[in-house]
């Protein structure tokens, strides 16, 4: 048995963007497949309504913007090399914009954009959780095998808990998605859970001030 | 469990992509002297020898011994080119990243359970045949994940004029991953040597070398097209 400690505790939702998870993004057609299989958008708003019901923090981390004239990195990798060729998440357009059922609300904190793969690298993410006294993170967006394992693998470096939600993450392919969830995150993340287990503990923690859930 | 598979137009969808950025991105993959350095993630008795404390933490002692075969090669060439050789041993039984406490992931407490890389022991020392030699530059023991967490490493390897990150040596789906992507996370280019990392199993090997970092790292290839590459710079 683990436990959330009340106030310690913050969801970290990783780029929510319109290119990944809008019907008229660019990368819908590749990520359908795995987003509907663990049916991403409704339980990705099931983790906002019931973290933001229970007052434990919600932060975002978006993905770097596209930008038509701005500086090149020396070595680009290929996720930023393909993400520049086709425009995506372009800065102030559709797709580099929120989902419009899973944007922040007004006075959650939203962590500058992260330029490679980890919503730590580069960002102010680190600093503000920890001036937030936040010592467990639980980690949903996309995509499984990259930002989101990023996050997690520099998370657990700097010191935080960390829970995956399996069923509220997805990746281009079925293959990548399950490389994760079924090989390498359950080496290096400290629990992975299912919204329906999350929702079961967050609720366990408003009534009693702890939340607790298996391992 | 039940397996997906990926449809018709999804596999070839990847398979472009993918194509598209080795294509693109192989051009500048140039090794010299003046900024490469290869970089040996816990190449230690306890997970390279049959005799070692964590050698059931990894795909067996055969895919150990291939390992070793590849980096021993590796790197006599790379010494023979004059790279930095630069190694990242495990720290064993230590629960601080710089100053911060680590809450142990799954991994790394079997490896703390069952010794692994203890301080002065047999098991922390590195393979005898990827021992350093004269001029190698031997980093502290790192304790989490990743080689660049809470040591310094980034700004050591920039100040040394490094721009080109050779990532070889185990886990390859814990510590090699992580330090590959804290390497890209930096700045510089990542090459992981798929031949030359040894995994926590052979599943866990396809899944971190040729499904996951093949998103990330600038490039994966093998030892034999690494000296190629060495040898036409």
């Amino acid at each position: 048995m683990t436990a959330f400690p009340a106030d310690a505790t913050a969801v970290v939702v990783i780029d929510p963007l319109n290119d990944f998870v809008s019907r008229r993004g660019k990368g819908w057609l590749l990520l359908r497949p795995v987003a509907l299989r663990v049916d991403l958008i409704a339980n990705l708003r099931r983790v906002l309504t019931a973290t933001r019901r229970s007052g434990v923090l919600v932060v975002y981390a978006p993905h770097h913007r596209y930008h038509p004239n701005e500086n090149q990195p020396r070595f680009p990798n290929p996720s930023q090399f393909l993400g520049r060729r086709n425009r995506f998440f372009h800065a102030g357009r559709h797709g580099g914009k929120f989902h419009s059922e899973l944007a922040p609300e007004a006075a959650e904190f939203v962590a500058c954009e992260h330029p490679v793969s980890s919503a730590f690298g580069g960002t102010d993410l680190d600093p503000h959780l920890h001036g937030a006294g936040i010592t467990h993170i639980v980690i949903c967006g996309l995509l499984t095998n990259t930002c989101v394992e990023s996050t997690v693998r520099q998370g657990v470096d700097l010191g935080y808990h960390v829970t995956v939600l399996r069923d509220a993450v997805a990746s281009w392919s079925h293959r990548d998605h399950d490389a994760a969830i079924e090989g390498t995150l359950p080496l290096v993340a400290h629990r992975l859970m299912t919204v329906a287990e999350f929702e079961r503990a967050i609720e366990t923690m408003r009534e009693g001030g702890h939340a607790s859930a298996s391992g | 469990m039940r397996r997906h598979r990926d449809n018709i137009f999804n596999r070839v969808m990847n398979g472009y992509m993918r194509r598209a950025a080795e294509r693109a991105l192989r051009c500048d993959l140039a090794f010299n002297a003046a900024d490469t350095a290869v970089l040996l993630v816990a190449c230690q008795n306890d997970l390279f020898t049959p005799d070692g404390r964590g050698n059931d933490l990894t795909a067996g002692p055969e895919a150990a011994a291939s390992v070793v075969l590849t980096l021993a090669r590796l790197l006599d060439t790379a010494r023979g080119r004059g790279l930095d050789v630069v190694y990242a041993p495990h720290a064993g039984l230590v629960d601080l990243v710089g100053d911060k406490p680590l809450p142990l992931v799954p991994i790394l407490s079997r490896m703390r359970e069952q010794g692994l890389f203890e301080a002065g022991s047999w098991g922390a020392e590195m393979h005898e045949r990827l021992a350093p030699a004269a001029g190698d530059d031997v980093r502290p023991p790192y304790a989490g994940l990743s080689a660049f967490a809470g040591t310094g490493l980034a700004g050591h390897l920039w100040a040394a004029g490094v721009a080109r990150v050779v990532v070889v040596g185990a886990l390859a789906d814990v510590q090699v991953d992580s330090t590959a992507r804290d390497a890209v996370e930096n700045g510089f280019q990542t090459i992981i040597i798929a031949d030359g990392c040894l995994a926590s199993s052979e599943a866990n090997w396809r899944r971190a070398i040729e499904v996951n970092l093949p998103r990330l790292v600038h490039a994966v290839l093998s030892g034999t097209t690494f000296d190629a590459l060495c040898r036409s710079a």
